[in-house]
């Protein structure tokens, strides 16, 4: 049965689409600012103190934006999209962790995503995590990460109660 | 199987190829090079001193 009108359910299509739209466009923002300032955002990165040489660190500067670009654009123009939607699922949990062990060591610092330009704003350390975690909220129903997490937790639970069903 | 993994491997080598090149590129035109540091300027002291 299929409804219409104003409460007609927005179809999983349409959201999908939006939801690459939103992460392509953030990703692009995220690497231009990068990209136009990379020095700064290499000084971002010592902030974060991680146990990594120095050469690794100015390999991320210098590379990491240019990935997330492509990343960008292409989930604008949806190409390789089995590859392109895992890798950037990939990318946010990376986020979410170097995040998350900054937030957990007690470290005070910005998080160096989007430059000193007009989205300075959602750099501050309390905006910073909740919205890491809801862009891989969102990267990961694009990729169909949950689904598959779910689909193979519910074949777990179901082979786990078949097993405990006594045999007659 | 072998043959997606394969497809994928190709394509995330690919694309970090590409953004090696650009990002490379990018970093060696910079005035604050991040990758290459421009050597520090080398200060002589200079003395008066008899």
């Amino acid at each position: 049965m299929t409804t219409t009108g104003p409460s007609m359910p927005i179809k999983a299509g349409v959201l999908a689409g939006f939801i690459r739209i939103v992460l392509g466009l953030v990703f692009i923002l995220a690497a231009w600012a990068k990209i136009t300032d990379a020095s700064t955002f290499y000084v971002g990165l010592l902030t974060y103190e991680l146990p990594l040489p120095d050469l690794v660190l100015r390999l991320v500067a210098t590379l990491l934006p240019w990935i997330e670009l492509a990343c960008g654009l292409m989930l604008w123009a949806n190409l390789w999209a089995d590859t392109i939607r895992p890798m950037v699922t990939f990318l946010c949990a990376v986020f979410v962790a170097m995040l998350a062990q900054a937030a957990i060591r007690g470290l005070d610092i910005d998080c160096s995503c989007f430059g000193a330009g007009p989205l300075a704003w959602l750099e501050r350390k309390e905006i910073a995590l909740p919205r890491a975690l809801i862009l891989l909220a969102a990267s990961g129903y694009l990729s169909g990460t949950w689904s598959a997490a779910g689909r193979r937790c519910a074949a777990w639970i179901r082979q786990r109660v078949d097993q405990r069903v006594p045999t007659p | 199987m072998a043959t997606t993994l394969k497809r994928h491997a190709l394509r995330i080598i690919f694309l970090f190829a590409l953004a090696a090149a650009a990002g490379l590129t990018a970093d060696w035109f910079r005035d604050d090079r991040v990758l290459f540091p421009r050597a520090l300027p080398v200060f002589t002291e200079v003395s008066n001193a008899p």
